[in-house]
């Protein structure tokens, strides 16, 4: 067996699957990291005031790779989290778009942020593929949350508006369906839905410990009002089966919830 | 005790069924292409044409406040199945573009497209050498027999100099429309008017996507 050749032609293999783009001042490098749904991952390079910045290029939070990155979900965000945090990922949010990135002002040390932000990607991505909730859950909650947004986006001034955010750095499991921020106020939006009793539930009491978190956060002075927006034409909807959980909800957001069937009242309030 | 049986029966049958599913999911087969794929093979190369002689991309695409947007009705010569041609531009890169086709009888997901810009496809096959399994952008998507997404450039793509003036809108709709036999209204082609005009006055190649963006704080 020819070891030498078998490792230079395993080498130069994978070493031809690196490519470049030339993007103005700045490089896409396109890597040999891949994900399970069939995409190599790119990462581009730019310098600014002398640091080396390596980012995503705001394509996971995009769709770029045909994914859906869902911050509700409570499984995916814990391993979300273990690469954000192992790969000291930072991220940005500029022109409406979320950035994940890493800097250096050594040009001897980017492919050390290339190598750690392909990795990060390559896992997410790949992990987002898998399916931690069934599959009409996941499609029911993710219709409405499109409705729902639209709706949103109709009657709230966009500069104000930010969805799918959370509530600070200190808290990045606790996130709103939508955020509305006027100078320093706040008004935090949740959609409460599922496709089964259960899924309702589990939806219900998830927003209810986050409105609970609110309350006790330093955020809570700022905060003019949290909107528990319920979807009552889900299939999971049983109002006698809900009605001491909305009860509790209720004592948190300490304002009536707004169902999905009035959402013209939302006007009012946001 | 023959109705336990049978719900045994139907409950492992549901589970074969649910595993079948799961599999091709993960294997990113498109099932709808892979059964009927006589007829993607009809819709793609058949004789197909627009509805209209001009198509404008001046709304914004629902939930993605970034992307202009517009659909038309494309008539296949024989097939009463609808279908639908959409066009997708970058409001802040014009060169980031995408044409697809997509006739919901047959699957959701769009039969074919052409993506001018974003990520590099994997044509991952375990009988073909790696370096031909990297499709980079820009490139078509189609599907094989087994319902495979498969990407890859045309010879006009691989040309260098014809690759760069297929970055243009228009020229590349009109290869789109040979690579999917779709004309208008027999033998020419729909023109896309890009953009609103307001949009016009700062045209510039942002294919920079991280200018007007500050990272060091």
């Amino acid at each position: 067996m020819n070891m030498d050749g078998i490792f230079q032609d395993v080498k130069n293999s994978f070493c031809s699957l690196w490519a470049f783009k030339v993007r103005g001042n700045t490089l896409e490098v396109i890597t040999p990291y891949s994900t399970t749904n069939l995409k190599f991952i790119s990462v581009f390079v730019t310098l600014q005031q002398g640091q080396y910045i390596v980012t995503d290029g705001g394509w996971l939070n995009s769709s770029e790779y045909q994914v859906h990155i869902d911050y509700d979900d409570d499984i995916f965000m814990r391993i979300f989290n273990h690469y954000e945090s192992t790969y000291n990922i930072k991220k940005l949010e500029q022109l409406k778009g979320i950035y994940y990135f890493k800097s250096t002002d050594r040009a001897d040390l980017i492919p050390n942020l290339v190598y750690d932000l392909a990795n990060f990607l390559s896992s997410i991505i790949s992990t987002s593929q898998i399916q931690f909730v069934d599959q009409k859950e996941k499609e029911d909650k993710e219709t409405f949350g499109k409705i729902a947004d639209s709706f949103i986006s109709g009657i709230i001034n966009k500069e104000k508006l930010k969805f799918r955010k959370e509530l600070g750095e200190e808290y990045k499991n606790v996130r709103f369906n939508a955020i509305v921020s006027n100078g320093n106020r706040l008004k935090l939006v949740k959609y409460i839905t599922g496709s089964t009793l259960p899924y309702f539930l589990s939806s219900l009491t998830k927003a209810t410990v986050d409105f609970e978190i609110t309350n006790n956060s330093p955020f809570n002075p700022f905060i003019d009002s949290r909107v528990a927006l319920i979807n009552d034409s889900a299939p999971g909807f049983k109002s006698d089966k809900l009605f001491r959980y909305i009860e509790t909800l209720e004592e948190h957001t300490k304002m009536p919830n707004i169902r999905w069937s009035e959402r013209e009242k939302l006007g009012e309030l946001l | 005790m023959r109705n336990f049986v049978n719900h045994i029966f139907n409950f492992k049958n549901e589970i074969r069924v649910s595993y079948v599913i799961i599999t091709y999911l993960m294997k990113n087969i498109n099932l709808d292409i892979a059964q009927n794929f006589s007829k993607f093979e009809r819709l793609l190369g058949d004789k197909k044409h627009t509805t209209e002689s001009q198509i404008s991309l001046d709304k914004t695409k629902p939930n993605r406040h970034d992307i202009n947007y517009a659909e038309m009705e494309v008539e296949h010569t024989e097939l009463d199945d609808k279908i639908t041609l959409i066009i997708e531009s970058k409001k802040n890169n014009h060169k980031d573009f995408k044409f697809k086709l997509r006739c919901p009888s047959l699957s959701q997901t769009p039969f074919f497209r052409y993506d001018s810009d974003g990520p590099t496809h994997f044509n991952r096959n375990s009988d073909v050498p790696l370096i031909q399994q990297m499709i980079t952008t820009p490139h078509f998507n189609s599907f094989d027999n087994a319902g495979r997404n498969i990407a890859y450039k045309t010879d006009k793509l691989l040309d260098e100099k014809e690759a760069k003036a297929l970055e243009d809108l228009n020229f590349s709709f009109i290869h789109f429309c040979f690579e999917s036999n779709l004309r208008y209204p027999l033998d020419d082609f729909t023109s896309i008017k890009p953009t609103p005009d307001s949009e016009f006055s700062f045209e510039v190649d942002r294919k920079d996507i991280l200018s007007n963006l500050n990272f060091v704080s």
